[in-house]
């Protein structure tokens, strides 16, 4: 065994360039693989961890007619009785936090201009105990902004994007218009708090949030809410599924619960689909990978005849001699997959740590203005796997040829 | 002295395009233990497929090989893969050492397919043989840094490791100058006597033919003399 | 030459397992190049054309505007339009030159509201160069008469109207009194991308009375003969007189707002996959040739002595090359061009749930762009790969000295 890897390691050594070129398919494909994960999977993650702490809950109870219409925010189809939901669910669920949103389309209006906006009516207590707003306000006293807003009359909080476009700072004046649930016309003022840079644009570039006694004031909505948000105690590991059964036992037939995956099912089905995109690239590039392989260890297969044939005549078994060649390949994936960690290390690290900016994404949605790389020394472990499997496969076919020579004939050719 | 091998009524052909060419009628012989045979006779007489036979690495269309007493009919690859390593030597006209291995790792080889894991005696086996062929100094270097004498003498090394009965030489002085021919049939003959080893050539060369205890005369497939010296 | 091309040809059939290989990795690679160029051809035609119907091959409006732009401030528009107008018009390339004004409002119907962003275009003259006239589902395009409105689908279907009906708009105008009023829907279009659909066109003569904007739209857009000129023609704008005098954004189809970073990053992610593909195919390539150079030492000794030039011993690789290049090229084209016709008549869908859930106005069905200049573009990098990958085993081949390398086993 190991004087077959010594071996094997020699016969890779033997034609430096040539396997140096294959070995170089298999970094290319190795490092598309580790990047394009990093990549991907960074901006999912980035997205999904966005949406998780602004505004997507472990889970939400809507109005079961209002969860199609959802993103839409109609002042429709609400939830009458918040308090006595969340009460319930209080004295039914261990370590629960809960608040409830109301949430419906407004228009800034600046002198004879306006401009769209999203109104967010939150209970500023309870929810920064499920969602985390505190801590993307833009200022070094997060906490004394955050109480500003809470305990001041008419104050809002609105995001970075949206204040810049409307030239408004802390202390502003700021007028939202907004059609009620009685389709009545209303408009309130109210002065800026602090400024939110949460990442996720539908805050950041779109959205104010009131006090959900405001807010209710605002849309003459009665105190109904949106939605109800759960989630458990910090300290307590969260499965969403089983939160919501929980919930759904809690709950009357006018209300459902959803999870999260529920909630951002469109977004996930798109990243879904973008995965399998990028899966089938990675395929192909191992594809080529493989044939580079395959192309080097037939080569070595021809030129090593009479070598395969003298092992076999002092005894070599065939299938030793198969694992010869596939050791070759090994090393040659290995190291393949050795030099792609390399030379993917300082991007990973880069995009990572420092992030890449998307300029404006004032339209853009669902993509976060920021994103940052999402590394998982579990893909290394892929790429191994990924490049011992092309190399294997590469070496495969030549091996059993190589055991296929007839050795008399080969041993007496000149 | 007793018989290593025989050859019982061995028919063998060769097919080129469909077309058959027969090599070896009928061929009848017995090899006795601590011998040196030498096959003799034109290219094309079946020299070579007689090796071949004898070393397992071919078989034949009809007859009986018996190989120090196993009848080698219908054994697995595998199995004939052992029989060679463990009874049989080959030493190879071009001399065929594996080229990115040493000297040393060269005649190590068979010890490491026979899974002969101490080290220690892996070391002890291939010194020794090592010295008794004379390039113990050699050791160390590639068969590209040797002269073809010196590989020839890995060679034999190599073949001779596992002191297996039978050591079958295809011309192996074929590619060497007549000095170190010579100096290569002296070492055989040193490890014919030293080891007790039987040794089988096929060959052209009139000085093998002159030092060998015995001599098999093949012409057209069939054997049409055999003398001892 | 013509017998080193057949020398070259019978090498190939030397060793086959390796040449087929070597072919089987420009195949894919070839096939691979011109399946995602066109599909990314197809995407990026959607796009350019939703942000064509947005803002033309190429948008002028005041720096001022830019700043404010996502309020779509009325008083920010240009002075003396018709001049500007006329002055592009005459630049050679511009085949239409329009005033646009783009506002929110908000449409009631009952007690259905849904607030939208709609567009005021010029009905008559833009008729033929934005063609919103082919994507309307149900009624018609404007007929003239005045207070028309042509609603996205997604605005209809909120508000529950049909052709035919009236609905009220409500915004504000340019002193920002409550303005609007009673709109009938001429048609209903789908452009099969969720944000196109949620936008409205009405009259720009329509838009000047309500808004009050004294006929000042707030931008103009450019149609050319071919957007692939678009960027010498915006250089030609700045030196305009009336544009460089005056405070004026120009920005082409590829800079302006969603469509610049959505460009930014499909220009970056899509080629560096390409350029994965074709450095693996690359090194296969010479992978192959060097070996065919290595084993071939001492026929190429043989050669030279028998008085082959060194020149064209270096010929003969890459020629051999070459011919895994063409070879190649050939067979990965006509492998790629089935799915890719296939599908640009049936079009790729790719469901409207997943679209809708994109980050950017994809259409719903894909319809791959293809082009005879795309596969030959593709071809020729197919080509060129081996030609590449040909030339330093070639090289190395031409400086191989007769005698030695005879003398090679």
């Amino acid at each position: 065994m190991k004087g077959l890897i010594t071996l094997s390691f020699r016969n890779v050594l033997r034609h430096k360039k040539r396997s140096l070129l294959t070995i170089l398919s298999v970094t290319i494909g190795i490092f598309a693989l580790v990047m394009s994960s990093t990549m991907i999977n960074g901006i999912d993650e980035t997205t999904i961890r966005n949406y998780r702490k602004t505004m997507t809950a472990p889970v939400k109870i809507f109005n079961t007619d209002y969860f199609n219409e959802r993103n839409n925010l109609p002042l429709e189809n609400l939830i009458s009785d918040p308090d006595q939901i969340i009460t319930t669910l209080k004295s039914k669920i261990n370590h629960v936090e809960i608040t409830k949103r109301l949430n419906f389309r407004g228009r800034i209006i600046v002198d004879i201009n306006e401009v769209i906006c999203n109104v967010i009516g939150i209970d500023p207590a309870s929810d920064n105990r499920v969602f985390n707003l505190k801590n993307d306000i833009l200022d070094e006293n997060k906490g004394t902004v955050y109480d500003n807003f809470s305990n001041g009359e008419n104050q809002c909080l609105i995001g970075h994007d949206l204040a810049r476009i409307i030239d408004g700072a802390i202390g502003d004046e700021i007028i939202v218009y907004t059609r009620t649930v009685n389709n009545a016309h209303n408009a309130v003022s109210y002065y800026i708090a602090g400024i939110l840079n949460t990442g996720n644009p539908e805050i950041d570039s779109f959205s104010v949030v009131l006090k959900f006694a405001d807010a209710s004031i605002l849309a003459d909505s009665s105190g109904y809410a949106s939605e109800i948000d759960l989630s458990l105690n910090g300290n307590y590991k969260i499965n969403s599924e089983l939160l919501k059964n929980d919930v759904i036992h809690n709950i009357n037939g006018t209300v459902s619960a959803y999870t999260w995956k529920e909630q951002l099912k469109e977004l996930l089905t798109f990243f879904a689909m973008r995965k399998v995109a990028q899966k089938l690239i990675i395929v192909f590039l191992l594809i080529l990978a493989v044939t580079g392989v395959t192309n080097t260890m037939l080569m070595a297969v021809f030129e090593r005849t009479k070598e395969i044939s003298t092992l076999s005549a002092i005894g070599m078994k065939n299938h030793r001699i198969i694992e010869m060649f596939i050791y070759e390949g090994i090393i040659i994936g290995i190291t393949g997959a050795l030099f792609a960690f390399i030379i993917s290390t300082p991007p990973i690290l880069y995009i990572c740590i420092q992030g890449i900016s998307l300029v404006n994404s004032d339209l853009t949605q669902n993509m976060p203005s920021k994103i940052y790389g999402y590394f998982d020394f579990s893909y290394y472990f892929y790429a191994v796997i990924a490049a011992v499997f092309a190399a294997v496969t590469g070496t495969l076919y030549p091996a059993l040829r190589a055991v296929r020579l007839n050795i008399a004939q080969v041993l007496r050719s000149k | 002295m007793g018989i290593i091998a025989g050859f019982k009524n061995i028919t063998k052909s060769y097919h080129i395009n469909e077309i058959r060419i027969p090599v070896l009628e009928n061929v009848n012989f017995q090899l006795d233990s601590e011998d040196m045979i030498a096959f003799v006779g034109p290219s094309g007489s079946g020299k070579t497929t007689i090796l071949n036979l004898l070393g397992c690495l071919d078989t034949p269309d009809d007859g009986e090989i018996i190989l120090d007493k196993i009848d080698i009919y219908g054994l697995s690859k595998n199995r004939l893969a052992e029989i060679r390593n463990e009874k049989l030597g080959f030493i190879f006209q071009s001399f065929n050492l594996i080229p990115v291995l040493t000297a040393y790792e060269n005649v190590e080889f068979p010890l490491l397919l026979e899974n002969i894991s101490d080290k220690q005696t892996r070391k002890d086996m291939v010194m020794e043989i090592l010295d008794k062929v004379g390039i113990k100094e050699l050791a160390g270097r590639l068969p590209s840094h040797m002269s073809g004498g010196q590989q020839q003498r890995v060679a034999i090394a190599r073949a001779l490791v596992k002191k297996p009965v039978l050591v079958l030489a295809d011309e192996p002085t074929a590619n060497l100058d007549s000095k170190s021919a010579g100096e290569t049939l002296d070492l055989m003959r040193k490890m014919n006597e030293d080891l007790k080893t039987s040794f089988v050539f096929s060959t052209h060369d009139s000085k093998i033919m002159n030092f060998a205890k015995r001599l098999i005369t093949l012409q057209d497939g069939s054997i049409v003399k055999d003398e001892r010296k | 030459m013509n017998y080193l091309i057949g020398y070259s040809l019978k090498n190939l059939t030397r060793n086959r397992g390796r040449s087929f290989l070597t072919l089987f990795a420009v195949i894919i690679t070839v096939a691979i190049l011109i399946i995602g160029n066109s599909y990314f051809g197809g995407v990026t035609k959607d796009i350019v054309s939703f942000a064509t119907r947005e803002s033309g091959h190429i948008l002028i409006q005041t720096k001022e505007f830019t700043k404010k732009e996502r309020m779509f401030p009325l008083d920010k528009g240009i002075a003396d339009s018709d001049i500007l107008v006329s002055k592009i018009s005459e630049i050679k390339g511009v085949e239409g030159v329009f005033k646009r004004i783009t506002f929110g409002g908000m449409f009631m119907k009952g007690d259905e509201t849904f607030p939208a962003v709609g567009n005021a275009i010029d009905p008559v003259a833009e008729r033929d160069f934005i063609k919103i006239e082919n994507n309307i589902v149900s009624g018609s395009y404007f007929t003239g008469m005045p207070k028309e409105i042509l609603l996205g689908v997604e605005i209809a279907k909120n508000l529950k109207c049909k052709q035919g009906d009236t609905v009220m708009l409500l915004t504000r105008d340019s002193y920002g009194s409550f303005a609007g009023g009673k709109l009938k829907v001429a048609g209903i279009f789908d452009f099969n991308t969720l944000q196109a659909n949620r936008t409205f066109y009405i009259s720009i003569d329509d838009a000047f009375r309500i808004l009050k904007v004294d006929k000042m739209p707030q931008k103009i857009i450019i149609v050319t003969n071919n957007i692939d000129h678009v960027k010498s023609l915006k250089n030609k704008l700045l030196k305009m007189y009336e544009i460089n005098q005056s405070e004026f954004d120009v920005f082409t189809v590829y800079e302006h707002g969603i469509m610049q970073s959505i460009f930014k990053i499909l220009n970056f992610i899509f080629p560096m996959v390409m350029v994965f593909f074709v450095l693996i195919a690359l090194m296969t390539i010479s992978n192959t040739m060097m070996m065919s150079v290595l084993e071939r030492t001492s026929e190429i000794g043989l050669l030279q002595s028998l008085g082959m030039k060194p020149f064209k011993v270096g010929i003969l690789f890459v020629l051999e090359s070459m011919t895994y290049g063409v070879i190649g090229s050939l067979i990965g084209g006509l492998i790629a061009l089935p799915p890719v016709l296939y599908f640009k008549t049936k079009g790729l869908s790719l469901g409207r749930t997943i679209t809708d859930g994109m980050p950017m106005p994809i259409k719903n069905v894909i319809y791959p762009n293809i082009s005879v200049q795309l596969v030959l573009t593709m071809m020729f990098i197919g080509i060129s790969i081996a030609l590449i990958a040909g030339s330093l085993p070639a090289l190395r081949a031409v400086m191989l000295k007769p005698a030695e390398a005879i003398r090679e086993k």
